[in-house]
């Protein structure tokens, strides 16, 4: 589907790579959204932007909101480079404005360690050197309980709800962050991020009558005061509306579902469309399974199965002997899109799919 | 970073890339024993031997903090290796458990090709599995060796990359730290 939406149709679109995630929002008269960014190693356009440019959108008036769920790099890739590019605020989890964090920012600038890899924290300290050359761009620290509104046309407002992290979620981060600082006179590396989700931004969109919710990589806890258990209660205690689409959290994973979500925060039978996770080998076959009892209307961005790297076959032959020739994946090949439009005051979503996306059956 | 003297010699001098002799090495430091890679952003790979034990390679790191040094694995002295692919590597994931890591690969020859495989620690010399780390950089190659009885084997290296020890003025932190506070002050999510 290559026609941009007409003015008054809201567009949801989820791209994936397997090892990345990015979506693209149509809130209304040529405005968008985007929530996180990937891209392929061919060109190094996050997706997102690559699209809304093919639709013949300007990118600079037509972007209106950038978030950034966390900072895994399977989210990360290519953000900077947008906030660098638009002058557009940027949300971020509150966890990011923390001490703790700013140590961390502030040391891996400093040491500037030369790597030709990019990491969710090299693309965040790039962002806040953007903000620091200038000083008019914005960041937004996102919290629970704290909504922005983004006009669609006169009166009309898409507001957009953050639902985590909880303050217990941003504890548990700071205290995650605070190991990784490094110990001066230690060796150095690169920095990696730490594997759980506990600052990760769930959040909640409303647009006219509908609403859309996005899980990002959010999980469940064992604690009430956090994770997907929190959520349910402030969406409950916020009387929030149920949502008819949900981009499903942490690839599909059991961790990242929780009964609630389909009880309490969704309509019956909503579209629910995940990405792939080839690293944890997420989803799932039994992960699909649970899934599709839950919704009739679910979707994978796919790829179903990662790219097999080609080599000469000198090195095939000495990666043979080392057991390493099947081991080797080509990442950031292949992305799949789901596309939802729908009227503003339509009930019912359309569907299609670009690329390696898929229904789950 | 040049090398000067060949092995035969009693000491080496190492040399920056304009030219200016850093460090003299006596060539009884681990010589023979195992070899050594010195390393800095512009020259990878100069040398074939020198030290091995990581006490000298941490002294040599204190020392001239511009020197990278990597314990290397495999080249015996004199003996060639024939490099037909490398790779770098940044370690994404670790399972102890099952003792193994992921890691995205990337041959810097062709920069628009990602990869991404995994390893066990049996992969690793045993001397740099305390290396294993999340965010930890390393070099892999492959080729063959060439031995001193004309054989030719095999051969896939692992090195990771041993940065210096640094040593940043603490108040250099703390000044940028409050630099990005200021910067932030007014940053507040609407309601």
């Amino acid at each position: 589907m290559n026609t941009p939406p007409d003015d008054d149709e809201i567009e949801i679109s989820i791209f994936g790579t397997g090892t990345g995630e990015c979506l693209a929002i149509h809130i209304g008269y040529g405005r968008w959204i985007l929530i996180d960014s990937c891209y392929l190693s061919k060109n190094k356009t996050p997706l997102h932007i690559e699209y809304i440019k093919s639709l013949g959108f300007d990118l600079t008036s037509s972007i209106k909101l950038i978030i950034c769920s966390h900072w895994h790099d399977d989210h990360t890739k290519g953000l900077s480079g947008i906030y660098d590019l638009i002058d557009v605020p940027i949300v971020v989890s509150i966890a990011l404005k923390q001490q703790e964090f700013l140590r961390l920012a502030a040391i891996y600038q400093e040491l500037n360690v030369p790597s030709s890899f990019t990491s969710g924290v090299y693309e965040l300290s790039k962002i806040f050197e953007s903000k620091e050359k200038n000083h008019s761009k914005k960041i937004v620290f996102a919290i629970n309980n704290k909504r922005e509104l983004i006009e669609i046309t006169e009166g009309t407002n898409a507001v957009i709800e953050f639902l985590s992290p909880s303050d217990e979620d941003v504890i548990a981060a700071v205290k995650k962050i605070a190991e990784l600082i490094p110990v001066n006179k230690k060796c150095i590396k690169s920095l990696p991020a730490p594997i759980n989700n506990d600052f990760c931004i769930a959040t909640l969109i409303n647009i006219v009558n509908d609403s859309v919710l996005f899980g990002a990589d959010k999980e469940c806890s064992n604690s009430n005061g956090k994770g997907w258990q929190f959520i349910y209660e402030k969406f409950k205690t916020l009387g929030l509306k149920k949502s008819s689409v949900f981009k499903i959290a942490h690839h599909g994973s059991e961790n990242g579902d929780h009964e609630c979500i389909w009880q309490g925060m969704l309509n019956g039978n909503p579209f629910a469309i995940l990405t792939p996770f080839f690293r944890s080998k997420l989803p799932r076959e039994t992960d699909i399974e649970r899934i599709i009892k839950k919704t009739n209307n679910a979707y994978s961005t796919g790829p179903k199965t990662q790219n097999k790297s080609s080599f000469m076959p000198e090195v095939i032959k000495v990666l043979r002997d080392f057991d390493m020739d099947k081991k080797i994946s080509q990442i950031n090949k292949d992305f799949g899109q789901v596309i939802l439009r729908k009227k503003m005051t339509a009930q019912n979503w359309n569907v299609s799919t670009n690329g390696t996306a898929y229904k789950l059956e | 970073m040049q090398i000067a003297a060949d092995s035969s010699q009693s000491s080496f001098l190492l040399y920056n890339p304009d030219e200016r002799a850093i460090c003299e090495v006596p060539s009884n430091m681990g010589l023979y024993k195992k070899n050594a890679y010195f390393l800095n952003e512009k020259a990878e790979f100069v040398t074939s031997s020198i030290a091995d034990e990581k006490e000298n390679s941490n002294s040599m790191a204190e020392n001239y903090p511009n020197v990278e040094i990597t314990p290397n694995i495999v080249p015996v002295l004199q003996e060639s290796f024939i490099e037909i692919k490398k790779w770098e590597g940044k370690i994404s994931e670790v399972d102890f458990n099952k003792e193994i890591f992921w890691a995205f690969i990337r041959d810097n020859k062709f920069p628009n090709i990602e990869e991404e495989t995994y390893f066990s620690f049996d992969d690793i010399d045993e001397n740099d599995q305390n290396l294993v780390e999340e965010g930890a950089i390393f070099y892999w190659s492959i080729g063959y060796k060439r031995t001193l009885s004309g054989g030719r084997e095999k051969v896939s290296i692992i090195l990771f990359r041993r940065l210096p020890a640094w040593n940043i003025e603490q108040k250099k932190v703390d000044d940028k730290i409050e630099k990005l506070k200021k910067l932030f002050t007014d940053e507040h999510p609407s309601r």
